[in-house]
Order: structure tokens, then C-alpha cells, then sequence
């Protein structure tokens, strides 16, 4: 038993983590090609980052802070901008602040990564180095959370908050892989220039450290469908989405009690679903259906499997119904989600 | 570190008497920290501070957007309480707070002390933090302040003055605990035959008295520590306390009250709570009946109370035993229910809703410490001798506009106290906040937090404003 | 030795009371025995303290609760410093005939009564003279008739009651530390030995050793020319030491009972009393 608030931090705490991770896998690595498609002398900037806003939904706001963008700026909203609720720092910081509420709930090795995180993206050393060394920079983000899940896995016990824990990391995992791939869904359907999509979609590999399972089970010649195919149904690679599910959907059963293949709330339902998909589908299917739309299809449904995760275990609004039915709960969800803003005076 | 060139004041000094002799209880401790040397010193100084870094012991200052955490200065040159003026100070302290919780008791039934006149009945009516709704209502064992935080100082002769009463929500006590646990790991020399008195049983105490309020007897009640949450600048210590007693640490939002009783939201669905240790003023505790447009609270908590099926820690309403302009009456509360003299004097207060005080307080503004009747942690406060022309005419204004509001007392010489300032011993103005834990039995824990204002001549200690802290050794003999 | 005694007596009235007027004697006293350190009576509901000092020197705390109450909860706390009772100058040969003389006879007047709960029958001088034939000094006779009393009664709560008498105790023996005390009263008054009444608290190291520590105790003080007032507690049979506290005096239950009081209401009542004596 835990408090509901506790395991919401915990959850929120690593899928910020993953997210602040994978952010960077991605500016790295559209770094790097950029500057190679720059010296080839292709296109420009920010047609090469747009894609990357729209797949990581952060076009309108970028929008708003930048009308007039110019070089540097995208990245630098991705990573450290503070107004961007949405870029590395905002990420590592709201991780921080989850970590700082349950602070008594993970281990200090744990508190004293995450950290050591925030000081590196929320220090001046931190934009010196961006600014000198932007590999390294970024390196050192998808390190840190890396030794940070390393960390959790050698001092944290085995109890509903380490599975709340997997469970956020997990599911984040699912969507930045599924979004990956959806920056490049364009170039799926309506590039013929071989040698570029070989380029682009081996960045995208990259970026999700999969190129040497890539390699392994498909030799080097790349192509869109054997990508999809590892990051989306693959059993074995870890950052697949299909490898993220089978793991999500074992720690929900594991949390609940119930026997795999059955369920007992709305998120294991959400989940079992998603992976009975992925077990009946491969690559044909998607590229029948369009790259873009399945992979739509697919956000939709990790996300309501997130919010399912919030209701059954956060929220009890099924609890509070059967138990109190005469009880009106018409805003407990905004009162939840309210900022809690409002601090008072100690003596 | 060199002690010789150390000198007392024309005050009162924790160290050395007036001859500049070192007191008798302070000869151990010091010989051994004299015995330092400085590199020694400076060595452990570094490891002290880190070892506060890395438990991430810190407070939040307010009005500071980032929220940002500091460490509290610690100065390792322990406060020494010899266990005669302990005992002085205990006896005071529990005849203390046995009268304000008989007061409490009485304003919040009877009033007999008003009837009587013995208290103006517009002190207490006129108090922002009394709670007519709460009269007339029970409270488990007939107990309002239950974890009490006594701020004392020592005049120039070394008498020990309460200096506030606070009866609400005190904090420091996570510093008292966490100062002598680093210290013990850094000087553990220091300790060797000091006979200090132990301060760790005080989380299985305050479990004790929370456990004690348990509605219906349960002997087995679900407890749980009510914070404001991970912003405020107290976090770090209801974070410890509730690990330290090993229960729950909740928010707000954590809380839910359905028909009278209140429930944790848990993992594995709703849980029943009986006591909550409330960290956070009455102001915020329920929006149906306090503040609206607090959201830190729990709608239908204050029902749940008054029904009996929740007990809280403190009571509501304690704010109106802990407004400055109630201490001014402490003294005339302890002759009338206990039919005694005040074992621990205070410090003499005007009130400005005095016609004849507000005069006398308007015409030696210069010399006085006003304070807001209902502020605390130095904020709203106006010390006089220090205070530019401006200052004064400001508040000359805000005590003819609410006079209620503002009570005035002389300066008072704190004690000073020896502390490393830059690497020199100099001495600089301590006070004394013991804590008081009331259940089935009274304890006051032996020590308590020395706060001490690290800027020359100051006396404002609190943390938020430039205070560090000390250890306090209580000597057992 | 540091001795706190926590003292608590709480009353619930069927139905509500008014005018509820009470005296504490619950104040330990302060002589070359003990010496009283903090000390708190405090009332529910709150009201108005007041203090004088009784006849014998007792401290009284008194009070009134006006308006309509169902429930009063007294509860005393105090620390108390004890010191050793000096065994070595308890004079082993005074005669009785040094306890005769007129100015004793005097000054210890009411001491020597047969009065109230304490009547000496010729049943009880009769046990007391054939104690004091075989024993000589008054300080074995003490002794003496402490054993007699040890041998005679049996320790039964609930046997007697608040006022009985030593006549109806000492025909059928059975009784609580009161009828102890009396009795031993009364035996020593029998033979011209004044003897005064101690209400108190003792402390029990041993736990379950110690007769009386649950609630608070009662024994005597017997004058011995020489010495002065002697502690005996005929009911666990030994001369008081320093787990004893003596919290009131007086000829007898009367002069020195704990609570007493007065109220305006009818129908039942109910009193819950918990004493606990623990070293500091």
C-alpha cells in the first residue's frame, strides 16, 4: 500500500527522466545530421527541425516563443529553454520536483543523481558546456538517466513504487520511440532518394541506440520497414514499443494481483489491448495503413493508457463511487491537477 | 581555535562571567575545541557542511522565485545548559503550557476568565486567529496545544524570558535532532564523559502524543503528517519527522472527506485516518470553512473534527494563545487557573490598543521592538534603535490605523554566545526555542534549537533572515 | 530520590450539576523529609483557582464549576524530592512515660482523641496494653503493634468504606490502608501515644511489592519524644523511607481526604482515580 500521490510521483518522476533522455537522443543526433545535410548543402535548418516540433508536439509553442526564428534557436528551446514546459530542463526539473516529494520513497544514490542532473542542465558550467561541446553535453543527459535507472535498479526494493517507477519509464519509452519514428514518417511514404533515407532513418536508429540490434538481425542495408519492424514489434529490443508493453502491462498485473491475460481496471485493459495489437502486426500493416496514422493511433492509445494509470490508482474515482455513492466528486480531478501554489508562513 | 583573545560583553555571556572567567560547565567543551587545530578545524567545518548539503537540510526562502534552498548555518561551538537552569527552564515551560491549554479550553467554552475580567474580553475576540466556530466544540482530551515551540532569551543578568509562545504549527525540531547527530559524527571526541542529555526519543514522543488524541481510544489509529506540501520552507523537516515516526506523509490532495470521516487516497484504495499532525495554519486546513481559495486543504476536514472522527495536532484555534497581544496576559492566566506565580518571566509588553500604552509606544518608538500581533518569524517587526526615519514613520502610521494589531516591548539584550566567524571566536546573539510535547504526560526535550543571528549586533535569528543555528547540550548533572 | 506522582481523578455525573465546590489537599508537603518541586493542579473545565493554607498546614486548593457540568477531571502533577528517614536517630530506649508529660499531653491534645473515624474502644486499649507489657521502649511498642495489626488484619479492598470506623474495623479486620492507618491511631492514642493521620503517594521500585501505589496511600505519624513525628505505614508494615510522600495532615480521614467537595444535582456518579508514582 502507498499513497496514490506517491506512486503519481514516482511514475511522473522517471517518465520525465525518459523524456529529458530521450530529448536528447533526439537534438544529438538532428544535430549531427544537420550538420551534415549543412556541408551537403540541403535544405535548411529549420525545415530539417520542424519535424522534430511537430513529432514531439511542441510546434505551437515554439511558435509563440520564436516568430522569427534564427540558427540555434530550436535546439536551444528544446534543451534548456525554461519557457518551454516541454524542453530538457523543464523535464529535469519537474523530475527534481517529484523526486524532492518522495524523497523519503527512493534511495539517496538515487536523489543525489537526479541531482546531479538538474545541476548540469540548471548551471552556468551545464551552458558552458552546451555551448563548447553540445555531443558531450547531451552525452552526459542520456548518461545520467541511464546510471540513474541503473541506480534504481541496485538500491531501490522491489515494491508497488519501484513498479510505479518501471511503469512511467516504461511508457514514456513506448511513445518517444513511437515518436521517433514519426519524424521521419514523411520521408517514409514520399522520398525516392535512397541513399538520403538510408542516412535519415539510420539517424533515427541512433537515436534510439539501436543500431547495433538493427545490424544483428538485418545486416547494414537499411530500410524503412525492417526499422519499424525493430522499433515498434520487436520482442527483444528494449526500447521497442511492443518490448515497452509486454513490460508495462507485466508491472500492472503485478501491482493489481491479477493473473496476466485478464484485467481488473482500465489501464490493464488499455495496455493488453495495445499489445494484442502489436503481437498480431508487423510492418506491412502499418506501411498499408500510412506510418503517420498508425503511429497517431498509437499515441492516442498510450496515452489514455497513461490517464487510465492516473484513474485507477491516483484518482479512485471507482472507489469513491462504490463505496460512497451519495458523494459528489464533480471537480476532484481539477482539484488534483491545480497547482499547488499557494505556500503560508511557519513560525 | 584560540579562546584567549574571546571577550565577553556588557551582557549577558552563555561562555564566560563577567570577569571573563569560562563558566564551570563550559570548561570541558571548550578545552576540547580549543584543542583544535586550525587546520583540524577547518577540516571538519568542511565535512559538517557537507554532510547538511547531501541530507539536502534545508529551508526555502520566501519571496524568492526559484525557491531556493539553503543550507542552515550551523555553528559547531555547542550551546551548554546546565541541568539547574534546565530544570528552571522545564518547570516554567510545562506551567506554561498547562495554562494555555486551560485558557484554550476556557475561551473556547465558558470564557470564565473574561467573565471574571481578567482578560479584556476584546483581546481575545479581537485575536485573527480565534475561532468562534470552535466554540463550544470538543477536543480529544480537552487539548489544544499539544507540540509547542517557546522562543526564550536571557536578559543582561542572565534570566531566562520567554520571549513568544508558539502554539500553532512551531518548527525546528528536525534541526535540533540533525545538529546533534552531525555533531556526534564530527566531534565525537566532544561528547566523550559530557553527560549530554539525549534528544532522539523525541519522533517516538511526538508519536506518543499523537496516538494519545486518537478518537474512540483506537489504540491502533492511522496517523498521518498533513505538510503544505514539497514548497514550503519547512518540507524538509515534515519530511523527516513523518520518516522518523514512520507514517505517512500526506498533502492536501492525499486527504479526502466523505461524510464525516477522512480518508488517504491509496494505491489500493481509501484508507481511514484518525490523526493528522498538521503542519499547516487553520487559515488553509478546509476551504468550506476557513480560507476559500485554499486549495492546500481538505473540503469537510473541520467536519470531520467537529464530529470526532478525526483528531488534529494542534487543535484549531491555538493562533489565539500564541498572538502577541495574549502574552501580555500569560502571567494574570497562570495565577488564575493554577493559583500560582509565573516560574519563567517574559518580557514586559505595551499594547497599543492601550491608550496609554499606544502613547508611551508613539512616544519612544526609537527605543522599542514593535511587533504584529499576529506575524511571526521576524517578519512585521520594527526594532527601534536600528530602524531609519522612514521605518518609524511607517509604523507610527500602521499602530494609529489597527492598534490591535501591534504590541511594543524595550530592547531587550539577548545573550551572546560564542560563535566561529571566519575562523575566529566572536560573540553574537543567541536564543533558545525548546520544544514541549503535551499528551498523557508533559515532556520537554532536553535542548532545544539555539538559533543565533550571525550578523554583528543583530538579534533577528530566524533562519529566513540571516540566523544560523547551534547545538544545545542539556548536561544530565 | 526524584519522585514525580501523576494524580488523576476524573468524575461523570449521570446528569448534569451545578455549583460544584471542591478542596484538594493534594499538594505534597515541603518539610526536612521531602521537598516539593514543580507542582500543577489543574481543573476541566477551567476555571478559577484558589489557595489557602488548612489548619495543619496543608496546602488546599479550592474551586467552583457554576454552570451545569457533566464531567470534572482534577489532575495534579508533582515532582518531589524525598531524602532517607534518618533510622539511626530514632531513639531505641525513650520510655513510655516520656510521651506523659503535661506539655505533650497539651500541645498533641486533638492527637490523643478518641474522635470521629477514630474510636478507641476498650477492645483496642486492651490489644495496645498487652502489646506495650512485653515490649519497653516507645519505639518497639510502635513496632509492636504494627506487627499486631499485621498478624490481625487482612488487606480487602472493597470491604469497607469511606467512613468506617476502627471499632467496626477491628471487629471484623478487613479493610484498606485508611483502616490500617486508623487503627494504628487509635492503638497508639489507646496508651497515650499521640498518632496523626498522613495521606500520600508511595513509590513501588519493585512493582507489586508495595501496597497502596495505585492510588494514593495512607499511613501514620506517631510522635516519639526525641525524634519527633516518626512515618510508620502499618499497612505494608515498615517505617516510611524515601519512596514515601506525604501529601496531607491531619487527626484523621477527615482532616486530609484528597478531594472533597460539594454540588447541586441528583443521581449517580461515577469517579475514576489513577495514581502513578515513577522515579525521575
Amino acid at each position: 500500500m502507498m499513497l496514490s500521490r506517491v506512486a503519481d510521483h514516482l511514475y511522473w518522476m522517471s517518465r520525465q527522466i525518459e523524456r529529458a533522455e530521450n530529448l536528447a537522443r533526439l537534438v544529438r543526433v538532428s544535430e549531427e545530421m544537420l550538420l551534415d545535410d549543412e556541408s551537403l548543402g540541403r535544405g535548411s535548418a529549420q525545415e530539417y527541425w520542424d519535424p522534430v516540433l511537430t513529432a514531439t508536439a511542441m510546434e505551437a509553442t515554439f511558435r509563440s516563443l520564436y516568430p522569427y526564428p534564427e540558427q540555434g534557436d530550436t535546439s536551444n528551446f528544446l534543451t534548456l529553454d525554461g519557457r518551454n514546459p516541454d524542453s530538457i530542463l523543464s523535464c529535469v526539473r519537474a523530475a527534481r520536483e517529484n523526486a524532492r516529494s518522495v524523497r523519503d520513497k527512493i534511495s539517496d544514490e538515487m536523489w543525489t543523481e537526479i541531482n546531479a542532473l538538474y545541476m548540469l542542465v540548471n548551471s552556468p558550467e551545464g551552458a558552458l558546456l552546451l555551448a563548447r561541446s553540445p555531443h558531450s553535453f547531451y552525452e552526459k543527459i542520456i548518461t545520467s538517466s541511464m546510471l540513474f535507472d541503473g541506480i534504481t535498479e541496485a538500491t531501490l526494493s522491489r515494491d508497488e513504487g519501484w513498479n510505479f517507477l518501471q511503469l512511467g519509464r516504461l511508457l514514456e519509452r513506448a511513445d518517444m520511440t513511437s515518436r521517433f519514428l514519426d519524424i521521419r514518417s514523411k520521408s517514409a511514404t514520399s522520398s525516392g532518394d535512397s541513399a538520403l533515407e538510408s542516412l535519415q532513418w539510420g539517424a533515427v536508429l541512433r537515436a534510439c541506440s539501436a543500431h547495433a540490434s538493427y545490424r544483428r538481425q538485418h545486416g547494414g542495408e537499411i530500410s524503412v520497414e525492417r526499422v519499424v519492424d525493430l522499433l515498434l514489434f520487436s520482442n527483444e529490443f528494449p526500447r521497442s514499443v511492443r518490448h515497452c508493453l509486454r513490460r508495462a502491462d507485466e508491472i500492472l498485473h503485478d501491482i493489481s494481483g491479477t493473473p496476466t491475460g485478464r484485467y481488473s481496471n482500465a489501464s490493464e485493459k488499455i495496455t493488453g489491448a495495445l499489445l494484442a495489437r502489436l503481437s498480431f502486426a508487423g510492418p506491412s500493416e502499418v506501411m498499408a495503413r500510412g506510418l503517420h496514422a498508425y503511429i497517431d493511433e498509437l499515441q492516442v492509445q498510450l496515452n489514455s493508457a497513461g490517464q487510465a494509470v492516473f484513474e485507477s490508482y491516483v484518482l479512485l474515482p471507482g472507489e469513491i463511487d462504490r463505496h460512497f455513492p451519495r458523494h459528489s466528486r464533480q471537480d476532484s480531478l481539477s482539484d488534483w491537477q491545480r497547482e499547488q501554489q499557494q505556500q503560508q508562513q511557519q513560525q | 581555535m584560540i579562546l584567549s583573545d574571546y571577550k565577553g560583553a556588557n551582557l549577558f555571556d552563555e561562555l564566560v562571567d563577567s570577569s571573563g572567567t569560562i563558566r564551570p560547565y563550559y570548561r570541558s567543551v571548550a578545552d576540547k575545541l580549543t584543542g583544535l587545530s586550525p587546520e583540524e578545524l577547518s577540516q571538519k567545518l568542511r565535512s559538517l557542511e557537507l554532510l547538511f548539503l547531501k541530507q539536502g537540510i534545508t529551508f526555502t526562502v520566501y519571496g524568492d522565485e526559484q525557491g531556493t534552498e539553503r543550507v542552515f548555518p550551523f555553528d559547531p561551538f555547542p550551546r551548554v545548559v546546565p541541568a539547574h537552569e534546565w530544570e528552571h527552564i522545564e518547570a516554567g515551560l510545562i506551567q506554561r503550557i498547562t495554562a494555555l491549554n486551560l485558557f484554550l479550553y476556557d475561551v473556547y467554552h465558558e470564557q470564565r476568565i473574561l467573565k471574571d475580567g481578567i482578560i479584556p474580553p476584546e483581546v481575545v475576540f479581537g485575536a485573527s486567529h480565534f475561532r468562534p466556530e470552535f466554540v463550544g466544540v470538543s477536543v480529544p482530551k480537552d487539548a489544544y496545544i499539544h507540540v509547542c515551540g517557546t522562543d526564550l532569551i536571557r536578559d543582561s543578568d542572565g534570566r531566562y524570558l520567554v520571549l513568544e509562545d508558539n502554539g500553532r504549527c512551531p518548527s525546528g525540531v528536525s534541526y535540533v535532532l540533525e545538529n546533534r547527530a552531525a555533531m556526534k559524527r564530527v566531534f565525537p571526541q566532544l561528547f566523550s564523559a559530557s553527560g549530554v542529555r539525549p534528544v532522539d526519543t523525541y519522533p517516538s514522543d511526538l508519536l506518543a502524543t499523537l496516538r494519545h488524541i486518537a478518537p474512540r481510544e483506537n489504540p491502533n489509529p492511522t496517523m498521518v503528517l498533513l505538510t503544505p506540501g514539497v514548497h514550503n520552507s519547512a518540507y524538509f523537516e515534515h519530511s523527516f519527522l513523518a520518516r522518523q515516526m514512520s507514517i505517512e506523509i500526506v498533502e492536501g490532495r492525499d486527504l479526502i472527506a466523505i461524510d464525516g470521516f477522512v480518508y488517504m487516497r491509496t494505491t489500493r484504495g481509501l484508507r481511514q485516518v484518525d490523526v493528522i499532525y498538521r503542519r499547516i495554519d487553520d487559515d488553509f486546513l478546509d476551504p468550506q470553512v476557513f480560507r476559500k481559495d485554499s486549495c492546500l486543504g481538505v473540503p469537510g476536514l473541520v467536519d470531520a473534527v467537529r464530529r470526532g472522527n478525526v483528531a488534529l495536532a494542534n487543535a484549531i484555534g491555538t493562533g489565539v494563545a500564541d498572538d502577541k497581544v495574549t502574552y501580555a496576559y500569560v502571567p494574570e492566566m497562570i495565577k488564575y487557573y493554577l493559583c500560582q506565580e509565573p516560574i519563567l518571566d517574559q518580557v514586559p509588553t505595551y499594547l497599543a490598543w492601550r491608550d496609554d500604552d499606544k502613547k508611551y509606544i508613539l512616544d519612544n518608538l526609537p527605543k522599542l521592538v514593535v511587533k504584529a500581533a499576529n506575524e511571526s518569524g521576524g517578519y512585521g517587526m520594527l526594532i527601534g534603535p536600528t530602524a531609519t526615519t522612514a521605518q518609524l514613520a511607517e509604523f507610527r502610521q500602521k499602530i494609529l490605523l489597527t492598534p490591535r494589531n501591534y504590541i511594543a516591548q524595550p530592547v531587550v539584550n539577548f545573550s551572546q554566545h560564542p560563535t566561529l566567524i571566519d575562523g575566529c571566536l566572536e560573540g553574537r546573539h543567541v536564543d533558545l526555542r525548546p520544544f514541549v510535547l503535551w499528551g498523557d504526560t508533559v515532556k520537554v526535550l532536553p535542548g532545544g534549537l539555539t538559533r543565533v543571528a550571525l550578523k554583528r549586533g543583530s538579534i533577528v535569528v530566524n533562519s529566513s533572515q540571516g540566523g544560523g543555528s547551534k547545538d544545545t547540550w542539556v548536561l544530565a548533572s | 530520590m526524584k519522585l514525580r506522582i501523576l494524580h488523576r481523578t476524573e468524575y461523570r455525573y449521570a446528569s448534569p450539576i451545578r455549583n460544584n465546590t471542591n478542596e484538594l489537599r493534594v499538594t505534597p508537603l515541603t518539610n526536612h523529609r521531602q521537598k516539593l518541586g514543580l507542582h500543577l493542579v489543574r481543573v476541566l473545565p477551567a476555571v478559577r483557582m484558589r489557595r489557602y493554607p488548612d489548619l495543619y498546614r496543608n496546602t488546599v486548593h479550592l474551586f467552583e464549576v457554576e454552570e451545569m457540568h457533566k464531567e470534572l477531571a482534577v489532575d495534579v502533577s508533582s515532582i518531589v524530592e524525598t531524602f532517607p528517614t534518618p533510622i539511626a536517630a530514632i531513639p531505641r530506649d525513650c520510655p513510655l512515660s516520656a510521651v506523659k508529660v503535661p506539655e505533650i499531653v497539651e500541645s498533641f491534645q486533638p492527637y490523643l482523641l478518641s474522635d470521629g473515624p477514630i474510636r478507641i474502644t476498650p477492645e483496642i486499649w486492651r490489644a495496645a496494653v498487652d502489646v506495650l507489657t512485653e515490649k519497653g521502649d516507645v519505639f518497639s511498642v510502635i513496632l509492636g503493634l504494627m506487627d499486631f495489626i499485621h498478624q490481625k488484619c487482612k488487606y480487602v479492598p472493597g470491604a469497607t468504606h469511606i467512613g468506617t470506623t476502627t471499632d467496626e474495623f477491628f471487629a471484623k479486620p478487613q479493610g484498606v490502608c485508611q483502616d490500617y492507618a486508623h487503627l494504628l491511631i487509635a492503638l497508639c492514642r489507646a496508651i497515650g501515644i499521640p498518632g496523626r493521620y498522613i495521606c500520600g503517594y508511595v513509590y513501588d521500585a519493585k512493582r507489586g511489592d508495595v501496597i497502596g501505589s495505585h492510588a494514593s496511600h495512607a499511613w501514620c505519624e506517631i510522635w516519639l519524644p526525641g525524634y519527633g513525628w516518626l512515618g510508620v505505614d502499618p499497612t505494608n508494615k515498615t517505617v516510611i523511607h524515601e519512596a514515601y510522600v506525604a501529601s496531607a495532615v491531619g487527626r484523621d480521614y477527615r482532616d486530609a481526604t484528597p478531594i472533597s467537595g460539594s454540588y447541586w444535582g441528583s443521581g449517580d456518579r461515577e469517579m475514576r482515580v489513577t495514581v502513578h508514582v515513577e522515579a525521575k
